[in-house]
């Protein structure tokens, strides 16, 4: 079966500065992948090459066969870390916007989680708190029917409750034909829906694998291991 | 196409609902001053009436600047936000995003060009209002000896039945140089965001590239620009203008397809 995701190589580099160092991974559908690392590791920049809004310094990256632009956008889903809407918008705006570009968005869907996540349909943007307009962008985001699905830090910044809302959304949107890369560095909330991880700092891969293995191998949790790796590099 | 125009449309037509209630309003309230100023020969009235003139004018002149730096068509707010990178997440092409922004930003110019030809239609007959008080209380009109309404009637024969063909084709002429224009200062962003890129866009540094952009097609467009005066007899001798517009014209699609280049190879959010 063809990767949902297949990087090879990657590098990115804002002038001198890497940002991403030969990055290489695939992930195959139905899996969980968790990016983790601290702030300014590379996270969000893998997270945009993959969504087409930044381009590769080097190597390839592939969603579902198909290179970076116009035919990836169709297949991928992304969930950025800040609003992106337009403030006049209202969550019903949003969502219309969505529809009309998205051929695999759901708006029945959509609206069933507007009232999940308790959201008003008239509140515009700029009225919204950072709270719900990640709930707004979470709704966008999954209400999709994607191939991949890239959370940028889905969890920062939102209270304990939403957060429980957030990882129980995750979980639902879980298929088989698809995969989702989250992308965090509050290990401990999330790390039991992960199928892979994958450690980055400083744009370079430190550790890559299959979460399961990783704990039994290690003898402890995603979260210590975080912990025990990124302690002595900060 | 279609998605990408109706969504254009959304974002846009507050904006363009109240600023075409902004320039009804000044200008209707210009031609009404005036008219009554007219009318009654009140210099007092005449006064604001004249105020009321340099206002509408100015209104006028600043539709196409205010559509241009505020308009739907700027990429200024895509390309220099934190935010609103939402319209790269969508599987368009950039020359399908941007044709439609630039279509809807053009029919926002002709939304308030349009209607505030209509309003000065109905100034324009009061123009010689503005030497009343010089000239000791003798009225100037467009059509003297004439009413108000034979002026107005006037001013539309001049333009829909005497020179229509001139007419028609400055309004094309119009519409291509704002095209043009449009052109110009989203290539000049993507020209920057592309390879200077700071967080906060430096003005001045905008305003470098696009004397550049506007240099090269000035300077080849208006060669031999200087015969023109001597050529004009009337409105309808404005084809010969066609000769210049053509190479603004070039430089405006060059422009554009440049942009759409660099929003899909180079530019980054």
């Amino acid at each position: 079966m063809e990767p949902i995701l297949y990087v090879n190589g990657l590098q990115k580099r804002y002038g001198t500065k890497p940002a991403l160092v030969n990055i290489s991974l695939t992930l195959e559908p139905g899996r969980i992948l968790g990016l983790m690392g601290p702030n300014g590791s590379g996270k969000t920049t893998f997270m945009k090459i993959a969504a087409g809004l930044q381009k590769e310094s080097g190597g390839t990256v592939h969603i579902c066969g198909n290179q970076v632009g116009i035919e990836s956008k169709k297949l991928v889903s992304f969930l950025p870390d800040r609003n992106i809407m337009p403030r006049w918008m209202t969550a019903e705006d949003a969502i219309d916007y969505y529809h009309d570009f998205f051929t695999d968005f759901d708006i029945h869907k959509a609206l069933e989680m507007l009232d999940f996540v308790r959201l008003e349909k008239n509140v515009p943007v700029s009225a919204m708190s950072k709270g719900m307009v990640e709930k707004l962008n979470l709704t966008l985001c999954f209400s999709r029917k994607a191939k991949l699905y890239l959370l940028d830090e889905p969890l920062g910044g939102v209270d304990p409750v939403a957060r429980e809302r957030i990882v129980s959304t995750i979980v639902q949107t879980y298929n088989p034909e698809s995969s989702i890369i989250v992308s965090t560095h509050l290990v401990h909330d999330i790390e039991h829906m992960f199928n892979d991880v994958c450690f980055i700092s400083n744009g370079e891969v430190l550790l890559y694998g299959n979460a399961e293995q990783l704990r039994a191998e290690r003898g402890m949790d995603i979260d210590a291991l975080y912990i025990q790796m990124f302690r002595d590099r900060s | 196409m279609k998605a990408t125009f109706k969504q254009e449309w959304k974002a846009s037509k507050s904006r363009i609902l109240y600023t075409s209630l902004v320039i009804a309003i000044v200008l209707l309230g210009a031609a009404l001053t005036n008219f009554i100023a007219f009318q009654t020969k009140s210099n007092h009235v005449t006064f604001f009436g004249m105020f009321m003139y340099s206002v509408g004018i100015f209104c006028t002149l600043a539709i196409p600047i205010y559509a241009l730096v505020r308009g739907s068509g700027n990429l200024r707010p895509l390309l220099f936000s934190d935010t609103n990178y939402l319209m790269l997440l969508v599987p368009e092409h950039s020359y399908t995003l941007l044709l439609a922004k630039q279509l809807i930003n053009l029919a926002e110019y002709l939304i308030y060009v349009i209607p505030a030809a209509f309003y000065l239609s109905f100034m324009g007959p009061t123009a010689g209002l503005s030497m009343h008080t010089t000239l000791n209380g003798i009225l100037y009109n467009a059509n003297p000896g004439s009413t108000y309404w034979e002026s107005v009637k006037s001013i539309y024969k001049y333009v829909f039945v005497d020179n229509w063909a001139g007419v028609l084709q400055l309004l094309v002429m119009a519409i291509i140089m704002f095209a043009v224009l449009q052109a110009a200062i989203n290539c000049a962003y993507a020209l920057y965001s592309a390879f200077i890129h700071t967080k906060r866009p430096n003005k001045f540094l905008i305003l470098v590239i696009l004397f550049f952009l506007f240099y090269i097609p000035i300077r080849l467009g208006f060669l031999g620009i200087d015969q023109v005066k001597y050529q004009i007899q009337n409105l309808n001798s404005a084809v010969i203008f066609w000769n210049y517009i053509w190479r603004f014209a070039v430089f405006g699609a060059v422009y554009f397809f440049l942009t759409g280049w660099l929003m899909e190879n180079k530019i980054e959010v």
